[in-house]
């Protein structure tokens, strides 16, 4: 079986965004509809420190989206069965079948990981860009990070995983102990967004 | 001209059909506006092409792309693989080139302006008649005033060959089309020489060679000192280099004023005061001195230590003082006292050269450059420097001792100490720190940032003289921009100290947006006003075109061919046309060509930005790098064969030597100004009196207005991405919360930032990673996106007083709600 799965060293992210812009880019998104953020922690303005100057600061980045979870606290909520699962256990919407209801970001432990876009989504730009088989967007429904399964399926990564400037992302097969992922989780002390919840994330973090 | 091979690309699968085209007038056909829906795109063949692509601004990226097209138009770009993959690079910027190449800001066709300058009051006009209004104007011109009175201003806006701002060699030879038509028409080149400032303190100390290693290089060093750079922010390509060296056991050291994304990552964050780094550097050299960790072996072999200075005029004493005729060449070497002989000799004939208590020669009073270092230095103990620097002195000290002992020592050093006025005597006092602790020249250690690229290697910069071979005298202007007002030039554009020369009465502005990223505003627009007539090539609406008589719609760097990228790695790079140029956009070498056409010399011209590359790239150099011209263009890249180490054997100054002590004082411009040579000669801090804390300026005006890099401009790039602004969407203003309490100012707060110069109206934000009484900036915007006023109009155009360098950092402001 192929479990695909994502490490973040958020002690390499410096907060530059080019994960989150090439997601936007890569699928097409409309206006202020994102897959993928980089957060400052512990401040809703980004790039900016918190703490006491000079003695205690912190400016540290968190890279967030769907956490593709093995059990993920979403699947069993949808109404309408448009929250599934793949073999892969990438978790995805289908947006013929959602009805937009928000049950499944209620459910979900984790904020700001997905949009519910308005009926009619707009678009920086008047042509389309992207991959040719990004994702719709279908207004009314509830979208959020597909791990880019579209590329995945034929062989590339995920858009965020193209390339990190900072080096902080890892992508591949849980169950291949071979792949880069894996060799990254066995070698590093690794933690889990919210474990207590008991969704298990397939997104693993560092630092 | 032989038949050039056109570029391969290749098919990448796709499934689904792609969607709008592109009409030869530019609109976007095919489709109804984007909806993200498949089934609203027209349905075509789909078929994706990856071209390959360079990333060319001025942040020292130089990133090599795949441009992804679709129904010939760009849909994406991503990072391409690189011989050496941990050069690989992207950003933010660029993986939203679409948002760029589309933009409803995008400029697609010539306009003339019909409103007052700045009020955005344009029309539409032909390509004939905005080339034929050119070159009207710039032949009257000339007419009047000679081929001097016209300038050409190219900026850093894209490091390419044939239509971008390369420079580097001879002033004379840009090598870029810019320089081409520069030299053709004896046209005043204006320099936008705004950096130098932090270039003269490593150029007095070793001559100006090169210091810093290969950036691969990184991972060897025992410990990273970045002193003077933000890599998160302004280079985030090469920030990988040195989180990767810290995990792997490096010490990794901060030294800036401000707590930002590189700070965070470090092991030890100095948080400095603003533009006291040189009181920083001369403590430093102080705590070195007194704990015996200076190799005096290394001062008397490998510095002009043991120089001798006349009290009476300044200079070296040198042999024809002593009665000894210069040699065979002319040289006439300095004198230095041998112990062994007891005598003095010839810098280079002694055998134990003295570097102290030698007070007189042969009846000249004299003192050795060593004792003259060494009363500077013995001023800044730790704890005077740490007074006037703000690091503690046990931190001083222990610098100190880590660039002594905890070697090799990477200092990195980039351009961001340059704009404060005392930026040269600063960094002559940080360059000595790793010179003088053998932190250069070895595997590990080094100064600077690595920013190399590879084209200048393969480039023969004389493409750009004349092609008729008889006019290339044209003279080597000084800084006309600054100058111009002044009329101090030449017919042949010679800059005349004297004045008494032509007036700059025309001007063609590429690659830059001056009226926004340069210091004081209101006399970059009264050098507009006093033109007769300005046109700017760019690729959409800047400041800076809504100022000009005529824009010209440049294409896009994926829309044209060319070859180049200069960044923190060895390679350069072909950059096929992957789609059309948007709308009546034209490259900038055709737009140069045409303006030379319609100035007569359209002869002259290679027809193609290819045919122009051709030329302009040795085969010979291209063979050094085991390539040829067609395999260039068929995706192999010029890697230049630069060493991983910096070699420090020689210096360019006298003996080889190191110097800690300038006998000359030479103004890059003299323009009649007043130099306090008193500054120049020793090593010493000099204040920062134009915004250091107990200033004049402070006491009316109490914030430090400190600008930094943006990570999704650069420059004015990207303020026409839409994409780009859901991570910086506007100017804002950074606080201390502490001042901004005090103030009464809550975050997104909209705040007016004002001195006697000017003002400007912003959003206000919090950072505790901000000094108190201090604002930190993205100064990357342009008029229209500042709610009101403009930072640009609250600089001063003062530099310092023999090294012309822009003083974005020497503001200081009030601060009042709005």
């Amino acid at each position: 079986m192929t479990r695909y799965g994502m490490v973040i060293d958020t002690e390499l992210c410096f907060g530059c965004q080019t994960c989150a812009a090439a997601c936007k880019v890569a699928n097409n998104l409309p206006k202020e509809v994102a897959y993928n953020t980089v957060y400052t922690n512990g401040t809703k303005a980004y790039d900016c420190a918190t703490g006491e100057f000079p003695a205690s600061l912190l400016l540290d980045f968190l890279p967030m989206q769907c956490q593709h979870c093995a059990n993920p606290a979403c699947l069993e909520v949808c109404p309408t069965g448009a929250t599934q699962q793949r073999d892969d256990g990438i978790v995805v919407v289908d947006n013929d079948l959602c009805i937009g209801c928000s049950a499944c970001a209620q459910a979900c432990p984790y904020e700001g990981v997905r949009t519910l876009l308005s009926d009619e989504p707009s678009y920086y730009l008047d042509v389309v860009v992207g991959e040719a088989d990004a994702p719709t967007h279908v207004g009314g429904t509830m979208e959020k990070c597909t791990f880019c399964y579209n590329l995945i399926d034929r062989g590339e990564v995920p858009a965020c995983m193209q390339l990190c400037p900072g080096r902080a992302r890892f992508w591949g097969d849980l169950d291949d102990p071979e792949s880069e992922v894996s060799k990254y989780i066995a070698s590093h002390e690794t933690h889990l967004l919210k474990s207590e919840e008991g969704t298990e994330p397939r997104v693993y973090y560092i630092g | 001209m032989a038949e050039i091979a056109r570029p391969c690309s290749f098919s990448r699968r796709s499934f689904i059909a792609g969607a709008a085209t592109l009409t030869a007038a530019g609109a976007l056909v095919g489709c109804s506006p984007n909806k993200g829906d498949k089934e609203s795109a027209a349905p075509a063949g789909g078929q994706e092409e990856i071209f390959p692509g360079v990333c060319s601004g001025n942040c020292f990226g130089g990133c090599y792309l795949n441009v992804h097209v679709r129904d010939g138009r760009v849909v994406r770009t991503t990072a391409r693989d690189l011989p050496d993959n941990s050069y690989k690079r992207i950003c933010a910027r660029g993986v939203t080139h679409v948002g760029r190449m589309y933009s409803a800001k995008r400029l697609q066709y010539p306009m003339r302006r019909i409103g007052e300058r700045g009020s955005g009051e344009f029309e539409r006009i032909t390509w004939d008649e905005a080339i034929s209004e050119i070159a009207t104007k710039w032949k009257a011109i000339v007419d009047e005033h000679g081929p001097a009175g016209f300038g050409i201003m190219a900026g850093s806006g894209s490091y390419m060959l044939a239509n971008g701002c390369l420079f580097g060699g001879d002033f004379a030879y840009r090598p870029s089309a810019y320089g081409f038509l520069a030299n053709m028409t004896r046209a005043t080149l204006i320099a936008k020489d705004i950096d130098k400032g932090t270039n003269l303190g490593p150029a007095r100390a070793t001559g100006g060679i090169g210091l810093t290693n290969n950036i691969a290089d990184r991972k060897n060093a025992k410990t990273i000192v970045i002193w003077g750079n933000n890599p998160g922010y302004a280079t985030p390509h090469s920030m990988h280099f040195y989180t990767e060296a810290k995990r792997a056991g490096a010490k990794l050291i901060v030294i800036d004023p401000v707590f930002n994304a590189t700070a965070s990552k470090a092991d030890w964050w100095l948080p400095i005061k603003a533009a006291t780094d040189g009181a920083l550097a001369m403590g430093i050299l102080n705590a070195l001195a007194s704990n015996g960790w200076l190799d005096e072996g290394l001062l008397r072999d490998k510095t002009n230590c043991p120089f001798l200075i006349k009290e009476e005029t300044g200079t070296f004493l040198r042999m024809s003082d002593l009665g000894v005729e210069p040699d065979e060449d002319g040289v006439d070497s300095a004198v230095v006292w041998d112990a062994a002989s007891d005598s003095a000799v010839a810098n280079g004939d002694a055998v134990d050269p003295v570097c102290t208590g030698i007070t007189e020669v042969e009846g000249f009073a004299v003192r050795t450059v060593y004792d003259d270092a060494m009363a500077q230095i013995a001023v800044y103990t730790p704890e005077y420097a740490s007074e006037i620097c703000g690091i503690a002195a046990e931190d001083i000290v222990e610098l100190a001792r880590v660039y002594a002992q905890e070697g090799p020592v990477a200092t990195e050093s980039n351009l961001s100490y340059n704009h404060y006025k005392n930026a040269p005597n600063a960094s002559w006092l940080k360059v000595l720190v790793p010179l003088l602790t053998d932190n250069v020249g070895k595997s590990g250690s080094g100064y600077g940032v690595a920013n190399a690229g590879a084209i200048m290697n393969v480039v023969d910069p004389a493409v750009s003289a004349p092609a008729d071979g008889s006019t290339a005298s044209r003279g080597i202007p000084a800084n006309a921009y600054q100058l111009a007002l002044e009329g101090y030039f030449a017919e042949d554009g010679t800059y005349l100290p004297e004045g008494g020369g032509v007036p700059l009465k025309g001007a063609l502005i590429h690659g830059c947006n001056f009226m926004s990223t340069d210091t004081d505003r209101e006399f970059r627009s009264e050098w507009v006003n006093g033109l007769d007539f300005m046109a700017t090539m760019d690729m959409y609406m800047t400041e800076t075109c809504l100022y000009s008589d005529i824009v010209l719609p440049s294409s896009h760097w994926f829309e044209r061919e060319d070859v180049g990228g200069v960044g923190t790695h060895c390679y350069s790079f072909y950059n096929a046309q992957a789609v059309e140029p948007l709308g009546e956009s034209k490259s900038d070498y055709e737009i140069f060509r045409m303006i030379a056409e319609g100035m007569g010399y359209g002869d002259l011209w290679p027809e193609t930005a290819l045919d122009y590359i051709r030329l302009a790239i040795s085969d010979e150099a291209l063979d050094a790098c085991g390539i040829t011209f067609d395999d260039l263009l068929n995706g192999a890249v010029i890697s230049a064969e630069t060493p991983l180490v910096a070699s420090t054997e020689a210096t360019s100054l006298e003996g080889g030597r190191i110097s800690l002590y300038n006998e000359f004082v030479t103004p890059e411009y003299d323009y009649g100004q007043e130099i306090d040579e008193s500054l120049e000669h020793s090593i010493q801090f000099v204040e920062d009196s134009d915004m250091c804390e107990g200033s004049e300026a402070r006491q009316k005006y109490p914030f430090h207005m400190m600008s930094e890099k943006m990570r999704t401009h650069t420059h004015t790039q990207w303020c026409d991405c839409e994409f780009v602004k859901e991570y910086e969407p506007e100017p804002i203003a950074r606080f201390n919360p502490a001042d901004a309490d005090e103030l009464g100012i809550a975050d997104g707060d909209i705040v007016k930032l004002y001195n006697d110069k000017g003002y400007v109206v912003i959003k206000a934000a919090m950072s505790a990673g901000v000094p108190p009484k201090t604002i930190t900036y993205g100064r990357s915007w342009n008029e229209e996106d500042y709610i009101d006023g403009h930072v640009a109009n609250m600089s001063s155009k003062e530099f310092n007083q023999i090294v012309r360098n822009q003083c974005y950092n020497d503001v200081v402001c009030a601060v009042e709600k709005a």
